[in-house]
């Protein structure tokens, strides 16, 4: 008895917190776009479409560009607003859509990529029409990921490495590897590390990252939290992706 | 075009939820409750309130108004950032303009109890971050305006185009 009536209020609850965000929902409407994520595998023609929708009560000016990433040295991506992928093509770039409208956008590889792959963001905006041109004026901007991956039997998994940077200290700091995609797929790149030296040994596993074709990220092999005292230390890394060996590297680093 | 895995998001917690309280019943019949909802991306935007200056001072005076903001993303992780929607460059970038004139202090934002980051940095200030699928997912960007000198210039005269940007499941 006592467990139907917490059945039943985890219902309860759960009810009401689907209404009030079904309520939140349909007070505020906005933009979104799908698919969350576009990938298709990388063919000349059309691959596919996106659908764009405007459920606030206003009009909007809407903007669809295909921008190459920019990606920092941490691994974060934003779309480079000064370029465009000269490799796919939209069947609209801009138009007006009416308020509680949608429309769909057909998305076309114009030419096979020099990679054989294309990755980049998907970059819509859309300012409401009729507001005032002092103070604060706000657009939606939603950023999404195109990914155009080589065909299975195309695919390229390469790696190089560059050299190990110790951020922060030996007492409190990150080991992390410069690692360069020199392959054409967006599967994040990983491993394992063996750092050795000052009569201690420590092996350690590499956080992924998604690193674009031929971008470098710095990928954190291992946490120092004073496991490790300062001193010369020689690193093995065993960089993956997917489940594909990318080669070991050894690198020595003298740590703080 | 094949979207990404199905994407559970209030649904999916429903189904755990209902699973997990069915565990501990013994032989109890399971009543399966679950779904999928397409691979989306959403924003939604409220009115930003007007300026209300917080600091008069006079040699410095802040204004700050807010944002509200809702989001709802599929694949994460998932950010929300502010980007100048006018220049992408230039000393105008996240600064107030007026015809061919700009405040001398870059606008600033931060989102919850963020720290404020300016919007004339080179790459958009990241406000929040969401590391998973998130539904109808509130926030409130908070925007500030430092003003300086003897004769500070009234904010309501200045305006700038800014664009609730949100980025979902990185590259």
């Amino acid at each position: 008895m006592r467990l139907h009536n917490i059945r039943r209020s985890m219902f309860v609850t759960t009810v009401v917190m689907l209404t009030a965000a079904g309520a939140s929902l349909a007070a505020g409407g906005g933009l979104s776009i799908s698919p969350g994520i576009f990938e298709h595998v990388a063919s000349r023609g059309s691959v596919g479409s996106i659908k764009i929708s405007n459920t606030t009560g206003t009009s909007m000016a809407v903007s669809v560009v295909l921008r190459p990433w920019l990606q920092g040295l941490s691994g974060e991506v934003s779309p480079n607003r000064r370029a465009t992928l000269s490799e796919v093509s939209l069947s609209a770039g801009s138009f007006t859509l009416g308020a509680s409208s949608s429309r769909t956008v057909g998305v076309s590889l114009t030419r096979t990529p020099p990679g054989g792959s294309q990755y980049g963001a998907i970059e819509l905006v859309g300012t409401p029409t009729g507001h005032s041109t002092k103070g604060i004026k706000l657009a939606y901007r939603l950023v999404n990921s195109l990914r155009l991956d080589a065909p299975k039997n195309a695919q390229s998994f390469h790696a190089r490495a560059g050299g190990l940077i110790e951020q922060g200290s030996a007492r409190h700091g990150t080991l992390l590897l410069a690692v360069s995609n020199t392959g054409n797929t967006i599967v994040p790149i990983g491993g394992t590390a063996l750092i050795s030296g000052q009569g201690h040994s420590l092996r350690a596993t590499a956080r992924t990252k998604a690193i674009v074709p031929g971008q470098t990220v710095n990928v954190p092999l291992a946490e120092l939290l004073g496991s490790l005292s300062a001193g010369r230390y020689t690193v093995t890394v065993s960089l993956s992706q997917g489940g594909h060996g990318l080669g070991k590297v050894t690198r020595t680093i003298a740590l703080r | 075009m094949s979207a990404p895995g199905p994407a559970r998001l209030a649904l999916g917690a429903v189904a755990v939820m209902a699973t997990l309280a069915g565990a501990n019943v013994a032989q109890a019949e399971e009543p399966t409750v679950g779904g999928s909802v397409e691979s989306t991306l959403g924003l939604s935007v409220g009115e930003p309130s007007p300026f209300a200056r917080v600091h008069a001072g006079h040699k410095r005076s802040v204004y700050d108004a807010t944002i509200p903001v809702e989001v709802t993303a599929t694949d994460a992780p998932v950010r929300l950032s502010l980007a100048d929607g006018e220049a992408t460059s230039g000393v105008r970038r996240g600064h107030l303009v007026r015809g061919r004139s700009s405040l001398a202090i870059a606008l600033q934002a931060a989102a919850g109890r963020g720290r404020f980051r300016s919007l004339d940095a080179s790459v958009d200030p990241v406000l929040e971050q969401w590391e998973e699928p998130v539904s109808l997912e509130g926030a409130t960007i908070r925007l500030r305006q430092a003003v300086r000198g003897a004769h500070q210039p009234s904010i309501g005269d200045y305006h700038k185009l800014l664009l609730v940007t949100v980025t979902a499941a990185g590259p």
